[in-house]
């Protein structure tokens, strides 16, 4: 079954080229010069059901507009996308309660004196999880993250941040993850933390994930699959292990790159 | 001459620094307009046939324009992010960084808020005689240099609580009741504009502008400089006891 | 009713989490105290002057006031905190973005889920100043005066939901031109009653920027008896603010998404 059909997906957008200077912020209120950035073009990919696929490239390739378009923050200018069979940017309520987007650079939002027990209890009123399907998760979330639930976001580290962001996420049981750079500025033990417990969630619920990272650790140790985006378009998309072999000389230095920055 | 040359230095970088965000200063200037126009309503439905309410009212516009200090944002924000630290490092003393980014402001404000003052002047048909501005200058620099020491004054307490804007909100309530804004000086009941007389914040709107307008003027500016020695002693006193409290917390 | 509910759960955290700050929350309830106190003295040095200003006794300044204190306590709880400084609080650091992905009305979500209880000190204040008027007014105020305040405030509410919801819009237009302070100020204007002000500033208080509807319509139902074109203006300014507001957000979001473009 298919969970993610991606079809000649394209994203482009005018970005306000503006010079330095008073005179030239006083210019730009009048009339603005634009420039195309084309950040996707011609991208296809599909993913089944229980797939962890990893999504990786360099900075600025794309992956993280088409999360944002797969989770339907986005509008894509063209193309055709279709995650558990419905159009992302039409933001259907049930559709949202069966996917989550989670990011690493922001994993938990809202007020940051609440507590993480009251953030998951607004959380079970936001996505209507009924209460003893609430308390079966929080349990088994609280063991696998080792959560505190009583202390405020304000005061977690980094790593009990990226923790809380997924407890929050999974809390509803969504079908399909989204995960964009879980292991960002996380410490070596905390990264393998995050992890091993998507390992296991993925294991036992059979989730759909899409994962971007820049540490090759995450990528190898979760996905069987990879597909790769430079400049917006896909370079490669198959097995990790054959990955090397075919590809051009420069995306096999741009791996090894990645590779680098992971030791 | 080598602080009067530093201290230029600071304000041409903070002038240009400021210019990038002039719509934002336009806001500042609506802010800075607003208390006093409301003022001139209200007293000009009271006396509809004085000349003089509406003179006093423009003149107060201009001196708040000129005068506007806002250290809880710039100073007080230094302290509470940390950055202080670096300025306290320079071989130059802190308070010169924080006057030159005042007068830069003061300046934009001046200078976006002219047309507005030189409009309201107008539709009001206000003149003023030229005599009376010019007596008036040596007393809107104190009253600057008043405003200034007094803010600089309560953001100080930044070292002390992260409850600036509340302190200085308070500060400005003052300033707005016995100032001259809420009303003239000579309009409060009896009592209260004695005491009024008596507070700094007379000096700081209501006195030049007064002076600009044309009224009573004796020649002396010994209470304007009596309230800055004052508020100059308690400034520096509280700056050094912040300073060690800073330095000590270590942040 | 899950609209209601997640209103309720995002009001009674808030409540928790400042009943832990008590500094700040006596500097608030000193802040309410002496700011209230200030336009009441400035109100009254002028009517140590004269009995009557713009046609407004002081009785019904004071009603004034405790209307305009009221309906700006219930913005800075339950309004400000979503949509103040909203380019950088509610775009640049990602709050919008986790909006849309949850699975309830974005506008709802973007405009009324936080909250800032303590604010709601001001109404108390407001409040008082109110009975305060009334109790000096030489004639009570009637039900159906009551009944069209009551309506009335209500219509002020949704109008200034509506106008800081215009205002946060600008933001996917133009996100640098931050007007926070701008509309603060010119809130101030509301205070007053409009008959004080020149023409042109009364027209734009009453048809451009409508803070006449916050305060003074209402009061002067209150003492002056129900009046059925004032109760349908305010009504139908209310839905006509609304129904913007509702599209604003919709163009804005269509251009943030990139749906057009």
């Amino acid at each position: 079954m298919t969970v993610v059909e991606v079809d000649e997906l394209a994203m482009s957008y005018r970005a306000p080229v503006r010079n330095g200077g008073l005179r030239a912020a006083l210019g730009s209120l009048v009339r603005r010069e634009y420039k195309t950035v084309q950040a996707l073009d011609q991208v296809s990919f599909t993913i089944g059901k229980g797939e962890v696929v990893g999504f990786i490239g360099p900075n600025g390739a794309g992956k993280t507009t088409t999360m944002k378009i797969l989770s339907g923050i986005l509008h894509p200018t063209a193309g055709r996308v279709a995650v558990l069979g419905d159009t992302p940017w039409q933001r259907r309520a049930p559709f949202l309660k069966r996917i989550a987007f989670v990011r690493g650079s922001q994993p938990v939002g809202g007020s940051q004196e609440l507590t993480v027990m009251d953030s998951l209890e607004y959380q079970r009123l936001l996505y209507d999880v009924a209460r003893p399907d609430f308390r079966r998760t929080l349990d088994e979330l609280q063991q696998l993250l080792d959560l505190q639930l009583d202390r405020q976001l304000r005061a977690l580290s980094l790593g009990e941040r990226m923790r809380v962001g997924l407890a929050m996420a999974l809390i509803y049981r969504p079908e399909v993850l989204f995960l964009d750079e879980p292991s960002i500025g996380l410490d070596v033990t905390a990264a393998a933390q995050i992890r091993r417990f998507i390992a296991d969630h993925v294991r036992t619920t059979g989730a759909t994930v899409l994962l971007t990272s820049h540490y090759v650790a995450d990528v190898t140790s979760l996905c069987e699959r990879l597909i790769l985006i430079d400049q917006g378009k896909l370079a490669y998309d198959g097995p990790f292990a054959e990955l090397s072999a075919r590809l051009s000389p420069y995306a096999a230095d741009l791996l090894e790159s990645l590779r680098e920055e992971d030791r | 001459m080598r602080t009067l040359s530093l201290l230029t230095f600071r304000i041409r970088q903070q002038v240009l620094e400021w210019s990038g965000a002039w719509w934002f200063l336009l806001t500042l200037v609506v802010q800075a307009v607003i208390a006093p126009l409301i003022g001139l309503f209200i007293w000009s439905a009271v006396y509809p046939d004085d000349p003089s309410i509406t003179r006093y009212y423009v003149a107060i516009i201009l001196v708040t324009l000129m005068t506007e200090s806002f250290e809880q944002h710039t100073f007080s924000n230094r302290v509470y992010d940390g950055t202080l630290s670096h300025e306290l490092l320079r071989p130059q003393p802190v308070v010169l960084g924080v006057i030159g980014e005042n007068l830069a402001i003061r300046g934009w404000l001046t200078l976006l808020g002219a047309p507005i003052v030189l409009v309201t002047a107008i539709a009001l048909h206000t003149t003023f005689a030229w005599q009376s501005v010019l007596l008036a200058i040596p007393g809107i620099a104190l009253a600057a240099v008043l405003i200034f020491l007094f803010t600089f004054l309560l953001s100080l307490t930044a070292f002390w609580t992260d409850r600036v804007h509340p302190v200085v909100g308070f500060g400005s309530q003052l300033a707005f009741l016995f100032g001259g804004t809420a009303a003239p000086i000579g309009l409060l009941p009896d009592g209260w504009a004695r005491i009024a007389e008596a507070l700094p914040f007379y000096g700081m709107h209501g006195l030049p502008a007064e002076i600009a307008s044309g009224k009573q003027y004796d020649g002396s500016l010994g209470y304007q400089l009596g309230w800055v020695a004052v508020l100059t002693i308690a400034a520096a006193a509280v700056w050094r006891a912040g300073i060690r409290r800073y330095t000590a917390v270590g942040s | 009713m899950k609209l209601l509910q997640l209103f309720g759960a995002g009001f009674s955290m808030s409540v928790r989490r400042s009943v832990a700050f008590r500094t700040n929350l006596l500097f608030d309830v000193v802040l309410a105290f002496t700011g209230l106190g200030t336009t009441i003295a400035a109100v009254a040095i002028v009517f140590t002057r004269t009995d009557t200003v713009g046609g407004w006794s002081k009785a019904e300044f004071l009603v004034l006031i405790g209307t305009y204190e009221l309906i700006t306590g219930l913005r800075s709880a339950f309004i400000d905190p979503n949509l103040s400084w909203f380019p950088d609080n509610g775009i640049r650091n990602g709050k919008l973005d986790a909006y849309l992905l949850q699975p309830a009305p974005s506008l709802f979500l973007a405009s009324l889920s936080l909250s800032a209880p303590l604010a709601l000190i001001q109404c108390v204040l407001g409040a008082g100043v109110l009975s305060w008027g009334i109790g000096t007014a030489p004639d009570k105020p009637d039900l159906y005066g009551v009944l069209s305040w009551l309506l009335l405030v209500i219509a002020g509410l949704v109008v200034t939901w509506a106008l800081s919801v215009l205002l946060a819009c600008l933001a996917f237009w133009a996100p640098k031109l931050q007007l926070d302070v701008f509309y603060h100020s010119a809130w101030q204007l509301g205070r007053y009653p409009t008959d004080v002000f020149a023409r042109p500033i009364r027209f734009a208080l009453t048809y451009v920027f409508p803070l006449a509807l916050i305060a003074a319509v209402p009061s002067s139902a209150l003492l002056n008896g129900p009046n059925a074109g004032q109760l349908a203006a305010g009504l139908l300014a209310a839905a006509v603010a609304a129904g913007l507001a509702a599209l604003a957000w919709r163009a804005g979001l269509r251009r943030y998404t990139g749906a057009t473009s």
